[in-house]
């Protein structure tokens, strides 16, 4: 079983904390950051290979933005997590090699199934 | 009669002004003409034209027209319209109106460019002649009443005395004689008052020929001997000859014969000394007339057979059927009656041609505007289609600009329709963003919960609890994958909803299965999630008690619609048969209680069966939405 460094980025903090037990509970290491700004400071410092963003539909596909950068400049995979429906995404994130998309809400099951495949 | 005509408005025209004529005007003549080309020359053969043209018109005209070909040699402009419009009266005395109005109409030119409206008016005076003659009387007004304008502009009383004698003149020939009478009489108080006793003598003359039609016999003597007796003071003979002859008229008309026959001869005299042919040959014509009338048919024809033959040159028609009447009378009154017979036949054959032409002529005329009606008819309807087709057009038109209006309007409500929906999605939007993100929320609660209790049962009871809000979040989930926001497809949802429980119960390995017998089938979202929940539960109870001691085993959910329409559910497993009893004698009483209660809003009943082989749950609904 390998490892990995994980940055999350979720503005909900319930959610974060959900996700962090499941991510610790499989050893991984979890660095957390609240706005893009730090997204990108703790990118640099730590080069972590996945992240799992939140993509808020209401702020105009900020996240997938995001994704796309860090898949560009990082060379990152992005797990994407979003309360909105795949009609109403202002992109496809099938188009960009290395991002999956989680909707919510999701069962424990999906979230695990999820991060199981994204990390894989 | 334009032959009657031309001789009435002769009597006004005719110049006055020449006095001697004869051997001495010859002379004079003949030194002018060898005259070098200057326009000395051309005044002196002007003056010279005048002179002659008092007694004389054709001499006279001919001196205007050489006087005109040595002004144009020498292109002296400023004679020109005068010269023009002398040859013009010339060319309207002898009976060629055409030439006569081509020649006013290039002095009105010479006139109007030399800026002289006083003769321009006095050039209409000479259209009104023209038209009258030509029996066009409207036209003749026309120009009477721009003559007058003219001149009461100038100010010029004699003028706009002439001017009212015309309109007395132009209503006389259209027998409105008691307007006509007026009209004299304005023109006669203005000449009398100013003294102009050559106009007097004219417009005398008219009061007596308008009195005798107005059958006023004794007024028109008086007007005619007044008149006479102020012409017999002037120098023109014809204009003496002229009321001569309208007395003698009027004699005649009053029975009075020989005093009408004394005054045709005095006229007789006087045209054949002024060689004004036409006139003699109307006073020949009175003469014989008048001899027949007093039954002294042999004096009548001599008079009457000259001017037969003469007239017959002439081709003047009407007055040779006159002749040729009078002759018949005359040859009949001497005995004659073979000539009698003649003429009268060549009068009887006359009249009806000219008759059958004039009915020819009725009948061309008469067809003319029976064609002129249709045609008018034709264009009226003409007429009516294009205005119809304009009003189509407008119509039209203004259909157009009207839908235009109502698209442009249309199209503003559209956008701000588009504007509100897309607002409105917006808002739907966020808000199905929101109860997914807090159902993930409540989610992760219970889970996060369910780590820090220890208690089995208080355990149990948070992880069902994520168990329900995780079967709810699947529908939402569900529900929003699709393009219809109220229906959830069933099959998916159920076989998601059984991983997940297979999951959270930590079932390994396949030793519990599930087999789904859903047909395939879209269900609004107030059914689908209390039927979710339902067959939550009743998972939930089969995992919990009917496989103990990781006994392996098989979950069946049936969920189609029956024959009766109903929407049937089967939940079965080949368990123990402890689910049916923990279901039933309360061992999750709140799952049962859920199960009944859920069932009961969807019009059905829970039926718990136990078998040999497990348990099963059947409930219809009959309560329920299709998508």
């Amino acid at each position: 079983m390998k490892y990995h460094t994980i940055l999350l980025y979720e503005d909900e903090p319930v959610v974060t904390l959900h996700l962090q037990h499941e991510l610790e509970a499989g050893g991984h290491k979890v660095l957390f950051a609240s706005d893009r700004q730090e997204v990108m400071s703790l990118c640099m410092k730590y080069l972590p290979e996945f992240a799992i963003v939140n993509f808020r539909e209401t702020c105009s596909g900020d996240g997938m933005e995001l994704a796309k950068t860090l898949r560009v400049r990082f060379f990152m995979r992005v797990l994407l997590i979003t309360g909105a429906r795949p009609q109403d995404l202002e992109e496809s994130p099938d188009h960009y090699a290395g991002q999956l998309v989680l909707h919510k809400p999701c069962t424990t099951l999906q979230l695990r199934q999820a991060i199981a495949g994204f990390l894989s | 009669m334009r032959t009657l005509r031309f001789i009435a408005f002769l009597l006004w025209w005719w110049p006055l002004c020449g006095t001697a004529q004869g051997p001495a005007l010859d002379e004079r003549a003949a030194r002018a003409e060898n005259l070098p080309n200057d326009t000395a020359k051309v005044r002196q053969l002007f003056e010279l034209a005048q002179e002659y043209n008092l007694n004389d018109m054709q001499t006279g005209h001919r001196y205007f027209q050489k006087a005109y070909a040595v002004a144009k040699a020498l292109k002296a402009a400023d004679w020109y319209p005068d010269i023009e419009l002398a040859i013009g009266r010339g060319k309207a005395n002898l009976n060629y109106p055409d030439s006569a109005l081509y020649y006013f109409n290039l002095a009105t030119e010479g006139y109007q460019k030399q800026n002289r409206p006083a003769d321009v008016a006095n050039v209409y005076t000479k259209y009104r002649w023209v038209y009258n003659y030509l029996g066009e009387l409207e036209k003749a007004n026309e120009y009477t009443f721009k003559a007058l304008e003219v001149y009461e502009q100038l100010d010029d009383e004699e003028r706009i005395a002439q001017a009212y004698y015309y309109i007395a003149d132009n209503l006389y020939h259209q027998t409105k004689w008691q307007e006509a009478l007026q009209y004299a009489l304005k023109a006669y108080a203005i000449q009398k008052k100013r003294k102009l006793q050559e106009d007097c003598g004219a417009t005398l003359q008219m009061l007596g020929d308008i009195s005798l039609q107005l059958q006023n016999y004794e007024q028109a003597l008086a007007y005619h001997e007044e008149g006479l007796a102020i012409r017999r003071q002037l120098p023109s003979q014809i204009d003496i000859g002229m009321s001569l002859n309208s007395k003698g008229n009027l004699f005649k008309f009053m029975k009075r014969y020989p005093e009408a026959l004394l005054d045709y001869l005095e006229a007789l005299k006087i045209a054949r000394a002024s060689g004004f042919s036409d006139f003699e040959l109307a006073c020949m014509h009175n003469i014989g007339h008048v001899y027949n009338l007093l039954g002294d048919y042999d004096k009548a024809l001599p008079y009457l057979l000259i001017q037969y033959n003469l007239y017959g040159k002439t081709q003047k028609r009407e007055r040779v059927v006159e002749s040729m009447m009078l002759l018949a009378e005359a040859y009949a009154g001497i005995g004659r009656h073979d000539s009698a017979y003649y003429f009268q036949k060549l009068h009887t054959g006359l009249r009806d041609s000219i008759l059958n032409e004039s009915n020819i002529l009725q009948m061309s005329e008469l067809q003319t505007k029976y064609e002129t009606a249709q045609r008018e008819a034709k264009i009226a309807v003409q007429n009516a289609q294009l205005k119809r087709a304009d009003t189509r057009f407008w119509a039209v038109v203004i259909g157009l600009g009207a839908a235009l209006l109502l698209g442009g309007a249309l199209y503003r409500l559209t956008l701000q329709l588009r504007k509100h929906n897309r607002e409105k999605e917006f808002l739907v939007k966020e808000i199905h963003h929101r109860v997914k993100n807090n159902l993930q929320v409540l989610s992760s609660l219970l889970y996060l919960q369910s780590r820090h209790i220890k208690d089995d049962a208080a355990l149990d009871a948070v992880r069902e609890g994520q168990s329900r809000v995780e079967a709810m979040g699947l529908i939402h989930q569900k529900l929003y994958m699709g393009d219809n926001l109220a229906a959830v497809e069933m099959r998916d949802y159920l076989y998601q909803l059984g991983d997940s429980l297979l999951n959270s119960f930590g079932v390994e390995n396949g030793r519990v299965k599930i087999i789904y017998h859903v047909e395939p089938m879209h269900l609004d979202v107030d059914t689908a999630i209390p039927l979710g929940l339902i067959i939550n539960e009743l998972v939930t109870n089969s995992l919990k008690y009917a496989f103990p001691d990781n006994r392996a085993g098989i979950i069946e959910i049936s969920l189609r619609r029956n024959d009766a329409g109903k929407l049937h559910l089967n939940v079965t497993d080949n368990g123990t048969g402890a689910a049916a009893t923990a279901f039933m004698e309360g061992g999750t009483s709140f799952g049962s209680s859920l199960v009944e209660i859920l069932s009961k809003k969807l019009g059905g009943a829970p039926q718990i069966l136990t078998t040999a082989e497990g348990y099963a749950t059947n409930i219809e609904f009959s309560n329920f939405k299709l998508a």
